[in-house]
């Protein structure tokens, strides 16, 4: 009977994680789509410091989240995702709007899909 | 996460069902789902030793949740008949009053060589001896003889037993288990005569088997490959 309950904390404990792992990872989510969003709206207004801003801002989301999450998650999309934004910010800072924006694209795809991994059930 | 979890429950039951599917055949001394669980909980370790980018509760959570199933299973198991019929099967009578029952043979698809083996693996070398066989749901076989074909117990024959104890090992490699020697009324002073009796010291026998009695076996240690070493019973 020890061993059931034992068992029972365990799929409780395991619960508990997938639930808080789900939920952080579409907080993430929606937080970078803002993020990305932002970006972009700024680029095709020539507002290029505040796009500047809004992919740093990113990019450091996906950072905090590579580190704190690397005991529960496969890191590989966020470290993704933030090379994108990275090399997005370079395009930037050499004046290839255009490349930035293709860049961005690619983010913005790739946080669909993680995003569409939470809402998987199989 | 929850996709981990989903596809663990999904592929342990797909690769139970198809554990069932294959029969008993398939299996060893382990019953169904015990089979699936060594099997999948083996390769789940492995994962995370082998890939640093996956996370260690990659193979954890799963590996957990397959014990948790495993438990489960064997919780209702105890509790219904039906489920345990369901997840491991039910013991088959291959073998009734002498007669092979040829069509229990070809459910199992088991031909008439494997039953006679695993018939010689019970010390049984004709099939009319046995009362009773039937074909576990772990696969092995169990083997009743019939009454007039049983070894013979010295009760049986109406003889007086020697001994009360059964022959326990005293000395194995050296080592003096204490409590089979205490067990059967001996010492260590018992065991040191003994040897000295041999001309041995203790941590020179390789074998002292015995019992309540004075008889015993003792096999000194060889010093070298085709030296003569065989010692005596006392």
């Amino acid at each position: 009977m020890k061993r059931i309950w034992v068992c029972l904390a365990l799929m409780a404990g395991i619960l508990l994680l997938t639930g808080y792992s789900t939920r952080r990872v579409r907080l993430f989510a929606d937080q970078l789509s803002f993020q990305l969003e932002t970006a972009a709206e700024a680029l095709h207004q020539d507002d290029v410091p505040a796009a500047r801003q809004a992919i740093r801002q990113g990019a450091r989301l996906c950072g905090q989240m590579r580190r704190e999450s690397v005991l529960y998650l496969r890191t590989g999309d966020f470290i993704e995702l933030e090379a994108s934004l990275q090399a997005a910010g370079s395009h930037l800072d050499e004046g290839a709007q255009e490349e930035a924006l293709g860049e961005l694209g690619r983010a913005s795809v790739q946080v669909e899909n993680i995003d569409w991994l939470t809402r998987r059930w199989l | 996460m929850k996709l981990l979890i989903f596809r663990t429950i999904l592929i342990y039951l797909c690769v139970l069902f198809a554990m069932r599917l294959m029969g008993k055949r398939q299996l060893g001394e382990l019953q169904p789902e015990e089979l699936v669980s060594t099997m999948l909980i083996s390769n789940l370790a492995s994962i995370s030793i082998e890939s640093e980018e996956v996370p260690i509760t990659a193979s954890l959570i799963p590996l957990f949740l397959i014990a948790g199933l495993e438990l489960l299973g064997s919780a209702l198991s105890f509790h219904s008949q039906r489920f345990s019929n369901l997840v491991a099967g039910r013991p088959k009578t291959v073998i009734l009053n002498g007669q092979i029952d040829q069509q229990a043979l070809r459910m199992l698809r088991l031909t008439a060589a494997d039953l006679l083996e695993a018939l010689r693996g019970k010390d049984v070398y004709d099939p009319r001896d046995v009362a009773y066989a039937v074909i576990e749901t772990n696969g092995s076989l169990s083997v009743a003889r019939k009454p007039d074909k049983e070894t013979p117990t010295l009760a049986d024959l109406g003889l007086a037993v020697r001994q009360q104890k059964a022959t326990l090992p005293f000395v194995v490699d050296g080592q003096v288990l204490t409590d089979n020697l205490t067990a059967c009324g001996k010492n260590a002073a018992w065991l040191e005569q003994t040897a000295a009796a041999h001309r041995l010291p203790v941590d020179q026998i390789l074998v002292l088997l015995g019992n309540d009695t004075q008889d015993y076996f003792l096999l000194k240690k060889e010093s070298r490959p085709g030296d003569g070493g065989k010692g005596a019973a006392g």
